[in-house]
């Protein structure tokens, strides 16, 4: 219980949706592609993935933890997924990411720096998180591709 | 827990029940988080961390005042164990003054970063520097291994666990000598502070009166219950509501393991600001005996803890969040002893009256006057005060007859 994960902004959804389904229209996003995660290591593929529109619109982000939920105060690691708008069950391959966390509520974030290492599949290992309180993280995820740039704002409620 | 609760309110359920607050849920579930104790976390840098011999010599050694330079000042100096292993005072006192307050040991294994900046990154790594400041115990690792050479007790329990003690070199500093010559001293050195390590992680105060009342939670057990009296449940449920001191405080041990800047006042207007764990950063990233390093039993391990620090200005004035159990045996408080009594360090944190706001980034929002009321205060403290432990193991504090 202590650990449980809440998602805040509806810009956030589920791969396995509560009952009854959400509404199909935006801003609620689908769940990716299975053919987006199949690539994943043993104990990833499983795990809840969430995803969410760059506050711009051009891209779909998309993450999943180890392990999940995300812990408290235990350090936990992120692969991170992009792709376009208009065609979002397509991970990019040239993808970059900057990724870290804030806690609006009270003015610091993270006393890390997590570093992002690109995979064979596209995605975007991310080590070194940590969210050493309770309370409402912000966690960002800065795109880069094809010479644009978005960033994906995903509140999380650590418990 | 719920059911077990509601028991307590059986007509006709002797004992009576004691008196309990209507705490919310999110109250108790925080309050249940802050108890029991678990075993301190396993640190894979120290291979003897929990072997019996080094937990020997390193209680031998935490009190023994040849280990400084004027064979006066021992560990036990600062750390007084009838003082929760704290000296009373605002500034810490060995050979000269300090800057900074004793800070208390008890559970002291929990932590992730050790001196109030966290500049070491271990137990072990924290223990070799007070030897050597010359504030503190003003000794040096070539003095250690010459007492090592000479007390044929020490040298037969260094020897039980780490074979024989290298031959003291004849220069007497490292810059005098090729590397390879001084690294046996060095890697002696480690090993001492290993076992005093060993000794130090045995230090675990969990059995407070609010140890008990959250078994009662948990169990409905009335006599359980009623070791948190009323106003120490008052204040208790401020502690998790209202004051949001269970934010940094968090956890079993009371203490998120990390570092905030809380705007108290300095500890003399003469005092040049405190860069804290700015500097602690720098510090335990180059420490020679840090957990990467090459007297590290697990470097892999030592690597991931340090590698991803984050620095910057905003951690100027930073310091670590205390544990506190036992925090009503440890006055004065914070970093520099500023605050004499638990009463000042409530009030501080209800009115920020003094407050220290020039701090360039780290700014806890949170952090905001309560203006708590008088009886509120004392409920506070009473709160605090039953997390002072009635069932230490007198075994550990003292110095044994021997080293083995």
């Amino acid at each position: 219980m202590l650990s449980r994960l809440l998602a805040l902004s509806l810009l956030v959804a589920c791969a396995s949706p509560p009952e009854p389904a959400p509404p199909p229209a935006a801003p609620v996003l689908p769940p990716p592609a299975a053919a987006a995660r199949k690539e994943l290591p043993p104990g990833w593929a499983e795990r809840e993935t969430r995803r969410a529109a760059t506050l711009e619109g051009r891209f779909i982000v998309w993450w999943t933890s180890e392990p999940e939920p995300i812990p408290f105060n235990q350090p936990f690691k992120l692969r991170v997924w992009a792709a376009r708008a208009e065609t979002p069950d397509t991970p990019l391959t040239d993808a970059t990411f900057e990724v870290s966390a804030t806690m609006p509520e009270h003015g610091h974030g993270m006393n890390r720096v997590p570093r992002v290492t690109p995979q064979p599949d596209g995605s975007h290992l991310v080590e070194g998180m940590l969210f050493h309180m309770h309370g409402r993280w912000d966690l960002i995820i800065n795109v880069h591709a094809g010479g644009s740039y978005g960033q994906a704002i995903m509140p999380q409620l650590l418990e | 827990m719920i059911a077990a609760l509601l028991l307590l309110l059986a007509p006709g359920d002797p004992p009576a029940p004691p008196a309990l607050l209507d705490f919310t849920p999110a109250e108790l579930a925080s309050i249940l988080e802050h108890s029991p104790l678990p075993p301190p976390p396993s640190d894979p840098t120290n291979r003897v961390e929990s072997d019996p011999r080094a937990q020997r010599l390193g209680q031998f050694l935490f009190f023994d005042p040849r280990l400084s330079a004027n064979g006066a000042v021992s560990c036990a100096t600062c750390h007084q164990p009838d003082r929760a292993f704290s000296d009373g005072l605002q500034f810490a006192q060995g050979l000269d003054t300090a800057t900074r307050h004793t800070p208390a040991l008890w559970n002291v294994a929990h932590n992730r970063w050790y001196f109030w900046d966290g500049r070491a990154d271990s137990l072990w790594a924290q223990a070799a520097q007070p030897i050597e400041n010359p504030v503190e115990m003003g000794s040096t690792r070539l003095a250690v291994l010459r007492l090592f050479t000479e007390d044929a007790d020490l040298r037969a329990a260094y020897t039980d666990l780490f074979g024989p003690p290298p031959p003291p070199p004849a220069a007497p500093d490292a810059a005098l000598l090729p590397a390879d010559d001084w690294a046996p001293v060095d890697a002696f050195f480690a090993n001492v502070c290993k076992a005093i390590a060993a000794y130090s992680r045995l230090l675990v105060s969990d059995h407070a009166p609010f140890d008990t009342f959250v078994a009662g939670l948990r169990d409905g057990d009335p006599r359980k219950l009623a070791a948190l009296p009323p106003p120490a449940q008052r204040g208790l449920q401020l502690f998790v509501g209202r004051g949001q001191c269970h934010l940094c405080h968090s956890g079993p041990n009371f203490t998120d393991l990390e570092f905030h800047s809380t705007r108290v006042p300095l500890a003399r207007k003469d005092l040049r600001r405190d860069s804290g764990r700015l500097t602690g950063i720098d510090k335990v990233r180059n420490d020679p005996f840090n957990g990467a390093g090459s007297f590290s039993d697990a470097p892999d391990t030592g690597r991931e803890k340090l590698e991803f620090l984050a620095t910057g200005p905003g951690y100027i004035g930073q310091f670590k969040t205390p544990s506190l159990r036992n925090v009503a045996l440890t006055a004065p408080y914070m970093h520099a002893g500023q605050l004499a009594t638990l009463r000042d360090v409530l009030v501080h944190y209800s009115e920020f009256a003094d407050a220290f706001d020039h701090d360039p980034g780290h700014f806890e929002r949170m952090l905001v006057p309560l203006h708590l009321t008088d009886t509120e205060l004392a409920d506070m403290q009473a709160f605090l005060e039953s997390l002072s432990d009635t069932a230490l193991d007198p075994a550990l504090l003292a110095a044994p007859p021997g080293p083995r």
